[in-house]
């Protein structure tokens, strides 16, 4: 009972932050490789607003939203731009983004050292509450009511704005909706944008359950990949759900096995999860 | 007329550039015998071993249009074979070496269903590979778990000249085949298939059966090189030999040399290893970033790499 609390309060910041995989992939068709990286930089960007301004780290949310939109946006302005003429978009988008994750993760470590860190939150916060007869603690409830805040959000944002439903004309077919009148890379650059936001969010509370280094980027990027691979690429409810499926995987090996091989596991599960069901589990558009 | 003449021309310049093979051989196989400082020798050991492992890489994500990130798998196996079988079992080095390279290709032939994967997913599925053999390999104490293990060292009476012969023979041989797996029929349908699939699959090429053979010949030549460097470093750590670190290596020397042809890797191994060894120098720590920085200026601006300018400088 305790883990199946555990598994989905954690399973719904997972899930957040394959949304922003997902969204790129299902708009853009890019598979975004430094996405981990990113879910780290958004921790560090929520870190030091904390640590220098000592504020509550839920206010520095939207701060650290707004400066992941902007670098999200500069990457789409700068690396993914020039490339939507090549003949091989996906192949070079790839190789494009694999070079960012480098950067990115090299880039911490000469800035900010090796060391782990953990986003401030305040004393007050570290009790736990009761849930159906076992406990869990306030900052994972935190994040999973600010996860499924967003979540909701951006699935109101998705049916109910123009925009939002322009987005999902482009994902969907985008010479039709460039016929009435939508402009691709308007898109692009809102969904980039949107991305950058969810990434900073789900970086920031992961960054306050769990510490994390530069080399976190790694292991948070294969959880992302697994997430949106479980939930089908492009699939918004899909990553949601592939999210809880993770966060409840997790907890529940994380009793059965023990030690350093665990990450092991956790590959291999993701190499067979690949081989097996390459469509993921729900199929389904952004 | 005109044909009859470029022909003949084709011919000679054909036969200079054989000749000019030949000479290269030659000389890198005399030069070590000159007095040339050891630190050069080095140099030339590494640009060797880095020509083989962007070759391979070459095979894959040149040749079959393929990306992957986790091809420091096959070194990596490579040089912990070696050093289990020469420290723990006492087998000959030369075996050890050969058996570096078997492993290679067996563990390339386990993990073969990554290739029905497409694109993005290959990809991934590699690096995860890579990661996991990493972590598994640094909480295995039986190979010295995150620390490494010793190599017993070489009883060569010159380290530096033994291990330059060994590399060169293995980066002939590694080129030797890869130019002839390209001029092969199944290289040239390989390229058939990344150029245009649907056409390839109407004639019947076999893609899968491509893929497999085009990924063993990839990975036999990292394990060979994995093999000769553990010896060579006489030591082996989960870092060195599964970290991300060889495989950026391998995928910017082929970019930056160009994709797909024989030379590009060669010009980007030079390159690169002349690069690397000023920003180790100059720059310590920021190698990987000024790489990264590479990868992107290159994947933009000329994604055909330096091969490729050269061609549109040169027919222009």
């Amino acid at each position: 009972m305790e883990a199946l609390v555990n598994g989905v309060l954690l399973g719904t910041v997972y899930g957040l932050a394959g949304i922003g995989l997902a969204i790129i992939f299902g708009v853009l068709h890019i598979v975004n490789f430094a996405v981990g990286e990113l879910i780290v930089l958004g921790a560090y960007t929520t870190f030091w607003i904390c640590t220098l301004f000592n504020v509550n780290p839920i206010f520095a949310l939207p701060i650290s939203s707004l400066v992941m939109l902007i670098i999200f946006y500069a990457i789409e302005k700068l690396n993914v731009e020039p490339l939507l003429k090549s003949s091989e978009f996906a192949l070079m988008t790839l190789l494009v983004t694999y070079a960012l994750s480098l950067l990115i993760r090299n880039l911490q470590v000469a800035l900010w050292t090796g060391d782990f860190r953990i986003v401030p939150t305040p004393p007050e916060y570290s009790f736990t509450v009761s849930i159906g007869g076992t406990y869990a603690y306030f900052i994972r409830i935190l994040a999973f009511i600010i996860s499924i805040a967003v979540t909701i959000l951006l699935y109101l944002f998705f049916t109910r704005t123009m925009t939002g439903r322009a987005i999902r004309a482009i994902a969907d077919d985008l010479e039709a909706a460039r016929l009435v009148g939508v402009s691709p890379t308007r898109i692009f650059r809102i969904t980039f944008g949107i991305a950058g936001i969810t990434t900073a969010i789900a970086g920031s509370l992961l960054g306050m359950i769990y510490p994390f280094n530069p080399a976190s980027g790694t292991v948070y990027g294969t959880k992302a990949f697994i997430v949106v691979v479980l939930g089908g690429m492009g699939s918004m409810v899909g990553a949601f759900t592939g999210g809880i499926l993770l966060g409840l995987v997790e907890i529940f090996s994380g009793i059965l096995w023990v030690g350093g091989m665990k990450e092991v596991v956790s590959y291999i599960f993701f190499i067979a999860v690949l081989l097996l069901r390459p469509s993921g589990l729900f199929k389904g558009r952004v | 007329m005109r044909d009859k003449a470029k022909n003949s021309f084709l011919k000679i310049f054909k036969r200079k550039i054989n000749a000019g093979i030949f000479l290269l051989i030659l000389l890198l196989s005399i030069l070590p015998l000159t007095p040339i400082p050891t630190f050069m020798k080095h140099l030339f050991i590494l640009l060797f071993m880095y020509i083989v492992l962007a070759q391979s890489w070459n095979v894959i994500g040149g040749l079959l249009g393929l990306v992957d990130f986790g091809h420091v798998v096959f070194f990596g196996i490579g040089g912990y074979t070696f050093a289990i079988a020469l420290t723990y079992y006492n087998i000959p080095w030369y075996f050890s070496i050969i058996l570096g390279g078997i492993s290679a290709v067996l563990i390339s032939l386990m993990v073969s269903p990554i290739l029905r994967l497409r694109g993005a997913y290959f990809a991934i599925g590699m690096f995860a590979l890579a990661e996991a053999f990493r972590i598994a390999f640094t909480n295995w104490s039986w190979v010295g778990g995150g620390g490494g293990m010793y190599v017993p060292i070489p009883k060569f009476s010159d380290i530096y000249l033994s291990f330059y012969y060994m590399m060169f023979v293995l980066l002939i041989i590694t080129n030797y085949i890869v130019f002839r797996f390209i001029k092969s029929k199944l290289g040239l349908a390989a390229i058939a298939f990344r150029e245009n699939y649907v056409t390839a699959h109407v004639i019947g090429i076999d893609i899968v059966k491509i893929r497999l053979y085009g990924f063993i010949l990839s990975a036999i030549f990292p394990g060979l090189a994995g093999s000769i460097y553990a010896w060579y470093l006489s030591f082996v750590n989960p870092q060195a030999f599964f970290g991300e670190y060889l495989t950026a290596l391998m995928i910017i020397m082929v970019i930056v040399g160009g994709r797909g042809k024989i030379i590009g890797p060669i010009i980007g191994a030079i390159i690169i290893l002349i690069l690397n060894q000023f920003a180790i120098y100059y720059f310590p720590g920021f190698d990987l970033i000024i790489f990264a920085i590479i990868i992107i200026v290159v994947t933009i601006f000329a994604p055909e790499g330096i091969y490729g300018l050269l061609k549109t400088i040169w027919s222009r």
